[in-house]
């Protein structure tokens, strides 16, 4: 069955450092429908197998956990330990909104720059597609969800991008 | 409704986790369901999923950061989520 796709895409000024990307956080509104979102900057993050809130933002929207998770190695001490767990409805900046959200609270050592107080993890991006591409010196980053049935394939492209290339420089060699 | 601004962090469902740390073996023989809800020292509840437990808890009254929904799944229990980017050592 055809479904519809849903992306938006980010433009940075030049080459990002980090993938921050506008979204809204709120309390679950299918226990609270009333529940109002409040815009965060977030960083996109591969390396994370969750997604993570700071506790300023537990703060300002009056979270209280529902749960405790273990997470490691996201400070310098290294060792598990055990954050408070909150449920929450995510915001993309298409209006896709990811219901039910299980994050752990902490802080992730966002620079000053960044600024950022939510780390979207693997948890959010394997529902979809990502891609990241920097040339023109601008990084371009995308994020489609649900995935493609055929997905973007940089090996295949570059083939084809090669081939005439390839064609060129053979027939340069043989004079 | 529980101010958490008011909360030092991390003090709520101590009580709740310790219970649960406790007891795991007892409460694992005992759930049929994959999430359990303990409220102090008392299991009230089991759920097939985390929002129906929350949702129920919510119904009947009780304030989120009173209750710790629990996942009761071997793959789940003292999982550890990592982080290998962000880290500062």
């Amino acid at each position: 069955m055809d479904r519809l796709r849903h992306a938006f895409r980010i433009d940075f000024e030049g080459i990002a450092k980090s993938l921050l990307v506008p979204v809204r956080i709120g309390l679950p509104s299918t226990v609270f429908p009333e529940a109002k979102h409040m815009l965060y900057r977030s960083i996109w993050d591969t390396g994370a197998e969750c997604s993570l809130i700071t506790p300023k933002v537990v703060q300002e929207l009056g979270l209280a956990p529902v749960s405790k998770q273990w997470i490691q190695g996201y400070e310098k001490h290294d060792k598990p330990q055990l954050a408070d767990q909150y449920l929450v409805d995510l915001i993309l900046p298409n209006h896709v909104m990811i219901v039910e959200v299980p994050v752990a609270c902490c802080d992730f050592g966002s620079s000053p720059e960044e600024d950022s107080n939510v780390l979207i993890g693997m948890d959010i991006i394997m529902m979809g597609d990502l891609t990241i591409s920097n040339g023109g010196g601008r990084t371009k980053f995308s994020f489609c969800i649900p995935p493609h049935d055929n997905p973007l394939c940089l090996v295949e492209k570059s083939i084809r991008v090669n081939k005439p290339i390839h064609k060129r420089m053979n027939k340069a060699r043989s004079r | 409704m529980v101010d958490v601004r008011r909360m030092p962090r991390g003090w709520m469902l101590e009580k709740e986790y310790k219970y649960f740390e406790d007891h795991q073996d007892e409460l694992l023989k005992q759930s049929k369901k994959r999430f359990i809800v303990i409220k102090d020292d008392t299991l009230v509840g089991e759920f097939d999923t985390q929002i129906d437990a929350v949702k129920s808890m919510v119904q009947q009254g009780h304030a989120l950061g009173t209750f710790l929904v629990q996942d009761t799944s071997p793959k789940s229990i003292n999982a550890i989520k990592r982080f290998h980017s962000r880290v500062y050592g």
